[in-house]
């Protein structure tokens, strides 16, 4: 299984990345080939997957490389249904939303998988949240095609940061928006009716998450209909 | 659409229904794996020091949200090394200004144009849900069952199209369901391709796209390329 001690070791990393250089596919063979060795010792788990999937847990997490939440969790195949878009947003609700990957997903996660859990799991330095940070209110720097259009789903994390924390460095105002971001996708995951409906039965809870690569913590915090600010730090 | 006071009311009701504290903290098992993780993190400083400061994945992988397929898992790859997108079936839709679709736009636009990766393959996989549900589909939608996931699925239906062509008619449904995975994976790429930011480098030699099947079933990992080629001019 994918945990720490089978992890490659940092100077094997650098010597696989060049291996990268002159061959990426040989790098994703290795890869696999490991994986294989180490799952089909379980046969009991590849027979049970095989047949299918009842996995605890939605996470709602960031395409960053650095933050793959399976990876970071240590979660097996088989626990983890995993939606990943930059920011790790979630757009609210709405008749509109029709072609929508997040709301597909958490409809198929939490109706027909029925997880017991929906995490939005935030992260540091996070390219998208500065996007939007840094996003003109004319809309006069716009850099490219599709991102701001993205990340402008979740303008109103990023207003309500840069009120708060008005003359706070750039760098702070984007961590406080990255933590901002997961609160606001959970507020948007709240507005599904089949989510509200799983909560009021007690069968779904909704958590937030962050991952700071910089410092090395996880806080995580249980959606708490009455208090939104209950926080416990992993140090 | 919901006004921001229904919601208001809604919530409260539900503060008093649904009573949050769970019996047993799910959490806890995620702590303890995040502990095991933390000491590889402070045993790798140096690796974890330079991706606190930027990522330079050469990958981007685009991969179901099914629990068993986890592309970083599944191909052993370290922290760093790929940038991931997921989403039911590993769909990516064809570039459209007035799409809904932004979310597979805008994670390929920053990969390809601000990552720069060097390798785009999208994995399909075996008893996928996504697929199974657009090839059971009717054309007159009368067995529709979910506000949004046929919504979405429908993304893949040139690939049902051109399975249900493919596979004899009296085949096993399992060789249809691959077969259509396959095929989506195959639309996928081309609808990757249709992106300017994709296909400029593409033709450059810069950026390769490659597709990829997850049996799991019989513990196979297939791969292809999509090979984009504009030949030399020939005078007539």
């Amino acid at each position: 299984m994918h945990n720490a001690e089978s992890r490659t070791p940092a100077a094997s990393v650098s010597a696989v990345a060049t291996e990268v250089q002159t061959s990426p596919l040989e790098r994703l063979k290795t890869g696999y080939l490991k994986f294989k060795e180490n799952y089909v010792k379980d046969q009991n788990l590849v027979s049970s997957l095989a047949e299918g999937q009842a996995p605890p847990y939605m996470i709602i997490a960031c395409c960053d490389s650095r933050v793959d939440p399976c990876t970071v969790l240590n979660l097996p195949p088989g626990e983890a249904f995993v939606l990943r878009n930059i920011g790790n947003m979630v757009p609210a609700y709405s008749a509109q939303s029709a072609c929508s990957s997040a709301a597909s997903a958490i409809e198929y996660a939490v109706l027909h998988l029925k997880v017991k859990h929906l995490v939005v799991m935030g992260h540091s330095r996070c390219g998208a949240v500065k996007a939007l940070m840094g996003i003109e209110d004319d809309g006069s720097n716009r850099f490219s095609e599709f991102i701001e259009d993205w990340v402008l789903i979740l303008k109103n994390a990023s207003k309500k940061v840069k009120s708060i924390h008005k003359v706070a460095p750039f760098a702070e105002q984007c961590t406080a928006c990255e933590k901002e971001v997961v609160n606001a996708s959970l507020w948007n995951c709240l507005s599904y009716p089949f989510v509200r409906e799983k909560m009021a039965s007690g069968d779904l809870t909704l958590h937030g998450g962050y991952y700071d690569f910089v410092s090395n913590a996880f806080e995580s915090w249980t959606l708490d209909l009455s208090c939104l600010n209950d926080v416990d730090k992993v140090q | 659409m919901e006004s921001v006071d229904n919601m208001q009311e809604k919530l409260e009701e539900l503060s008093l229904e649904a009573n949050v504290a769970c019996p047993v903290d799910p959490f806890e098992k995620m702590r303890k794996a995040f502990e095991e993780f933390k000491a590889y993190f402070k045993k790798e400083k140096e690796l974890f020091d330079a991706l606190a400061q930027s990522q330079h994945p050469k990958w981007m992988i685009i991969a179901c949200s099914d629990s068993r397929v986890d592309p970083a898992l599944v191909l052993g790859l370290e922290l760093g090394e790929a940038f991931i997108l997921r989403n039911i079936a590993s769909l990516i839709p064809p570039h459209s200004k007035q799409s809904g679709h932004k979310s597979g736009a805008s994670a390929i636009e920053y990969a390809v144009e601000h990552l720069k990766v060097e390798h785009i393959m999208i994995v399909g996989h075996s008893r996928c849900g996504g697929i199974k549900a657009l090839l059971e589909m009717k054309e007159d939608g009368s067995n529709r069952f979910s506000e949004y996931i046929e919504d979405w699925i429908q993304i893949a239906q040139p690939a049902s199209e051109i399975a249900k062509a493919k596979v004899p008619h009296d085949s096993p449904f399992e060789e249809l369901w691959t077969c259509c995975v396959k095929e989506s994976v195959n639309l996928s790429l081309r609808n990757c391709m249709s992106y300017p930011f994709v296909k400029i480098p593409m033709e450059k030699g810069l950026l390769t796209l490659h597709g990829a099947y997850f049996d799991f079933v019989n513990g196979a990992f297939d791969v292809w390329k999509l090979k984009c080629k504009i030949d030399e001019h020939q005078s007539l």
